[in-house]
């Protein structure tokens, strides 16, 4: 790790003698892509994707003037559902069934599965430039997608001899929910037209959840389907490394 | 050379055959003896009834069955253990072997009956066992698609003498009237004997 430290600093000591940012046309950003969600705003089991997942990305930035561009960037990360909901485990399952049924247990709550998750976004961005340093603030709009989620669990009904094997599906209204990106972006130039950028931004995303609860009467297989709609606001904060790369000519 | 080879072939075969023996071990029990109790299924799990009025929707039967093994058998008849061939030594649990039991004398047949009507097809002293199920994690079984037949037994604890098999009889059609009932469990098995206990009257409300 400290090997690594100093081979940085000294790679980055001997570019920086000789590069200086410049106001290219266009930007290139291709790099890695960390993303953790924060709990739902709704009250019943919504999600069984894990909350951490990473992906590679690219972002392209078109600069009219030196300093306002229009953004254009997408991603595609691998994430993991598991068989349990990971923003509110069992006890949120518990009460919500509350008080009429007993939650007895959840089928393969150690579940693993990969699913992808895509975002497209476009925006404008403000671009300063100290040295060797660039600065981005950016705002983007655009749209996600969530995987479906599935949990299955058995209930016993209070004051019976009843037990339902039930599961619960959770998926969005729409494939593609509205996102709202504001992000900033610090990129040091390596070379002439090759920088390394560090970026942030917090993703928020309002949207219909839609739920359909099965439940079948293990005893009668009489089975019962109930579905819900909420409105739900997804927060997540990505975090992205990567190369920049200045294309096309300096704007004077 | 040859002879080394053939040694560790040898001793290879030994290993194995005995891995096998132990892993498929097959140990007779016996039922000895029953105990029922009421149970009240209301809340997340079922109980034993503390009160005589269950509500019938709620209501079970907790059928505890108690078994004998060999090595029990000895405990409790040391002249077996002088015999020539001690059944209890050789087939004892070693706790070290995976196992299973088998009952030497299965159940042939079960009956529940009340003194009292339950509904227009269940007049007082009819069988009342197919108004009955037991639940098992996660399906209701018939009771004798469960308890009949020969079968493999878990026990809960296979130390204890004698071992428990315990079932939830879960109550799952209900009688017409609420009213007090007074449950007679008889077991029969395929050797003759038959085990019976009579509970306790008990008000089963609706």
């Amino acid at each position: 790790m400290i090997r690594l430290i100093l081979c940085t600093c000294f790679l980055t000591g001997l570019f920086s003698a000789f590069s200086q940012a410049e106001y290219y046309r266009v930007t290139l950003q291709p790099g890695f892509d960390y993303v953790h969600r924060f709990n739902s705003s709704n009250d019943i089991p919504v999600a069984t994707m894990e909350r951490d997942y990473t992906g590679i990305g690219l972002s392209a930035t078109v600069f009219l003037t030196k300093h306002i561009g229009l953004n254009l960037k997408g991603s595609v990360a691998s994430a993991i559902t598991t068989g349990k909901d990971v923003g509110q485990p069992r006890e949120s399952l518990e009460a919500y069934y509350s008080p009429d049924f007993y939650l007895e247990e959840i089928v393969r709550p150690n579940e693993q599965l990969p699913v992808s998750a895509h975002f497209l976004a476009a925006g404008g961005v403000y671009r300063l430039v100290k040295k060797r340093w660039n600065y981005q603030f950016g705002l983007n709009v655009g749209a996600m997608n969530y995987a479906p989620s599935g949990v299955e669990y058995f209930l016993k009904e209070h004051g019976t001899n009843n037990y339902y094997a039930a599961r619960m599906y959770t998926k969005m209204e729409k494939r593609w929910s509205f996102v709202v990106e504001p992000s900033v972006l610090v990129s040091f130039v390596l070379k002439n037209r090759l920088a390394v950028f560090v970026a942030a931004s917090y993703r928020l995303s309002p949207g219909k959840i839609r739920q359909r609860e099965y439940m079948t009467n293990m005893y009668s297989g009489e089975v019962v389907n109930n579905e819900y709609a909420s409105n739900g606001l997804f927060q997540m904060i990505a975090f992205n490394v990567g190369f920049s790369i200045g294309i096309g000519k300096i704007i004077e | 050379m040859l002879r080394k080879t053939f040694t560790a072939t040898l001793l290879c075969f030994c290993c194995f055959s005995c891995m096998k023996k132990a892993d498929y071990r097959e140990i007779p029990v016996t039922l000895c003896s029953i105990d029922v109790l009421p149970i009240d299924n209301t809340y997340a799990s079922p109980q034993t009834a503390m009160s005589d009025t269950v509500a019938a929707q709620a209501f079970g039967l907790r059928l505890q069955l108690k078994y004998m093994d060999e090595a029990g058998i000895c405990q409790i008849d040391p002249m077996e253990t002088v015999s020539l061939f001690p059944a209890c030594y050789a087939m004892g649990n070693n706790g070290k072997t995976s196992h299973y039991y088998v009952p030497v004398n299965p159940i042939d047949s079960l009956v529940v009956y009340s003194t009292e009507d339950f509904d227009a097809t269940h007049p007082a002293g009819t069988n009342l066992i197919n108004c009955f199920s037991i639940f098992k994690p996660y399906s209701y079984y018939l009771p004798m698609d469960y308890l009949g037949g020969e079968r493999r037994i878990l026990f809960d604890d296979m130390y204890l003498q004698p071992k428990r098999e315990e079932v939830n009889m879960l109550l799952l059609k209900l009688p017409e009237h609420a009213g007090n009932h007074q449950f007679t469990i008889r077991v029969y098995t395929r050797n003759g004997e038959l085990f019976q206990q009579t509970l306790p009257s008990i008000t089963l409300s609706l």
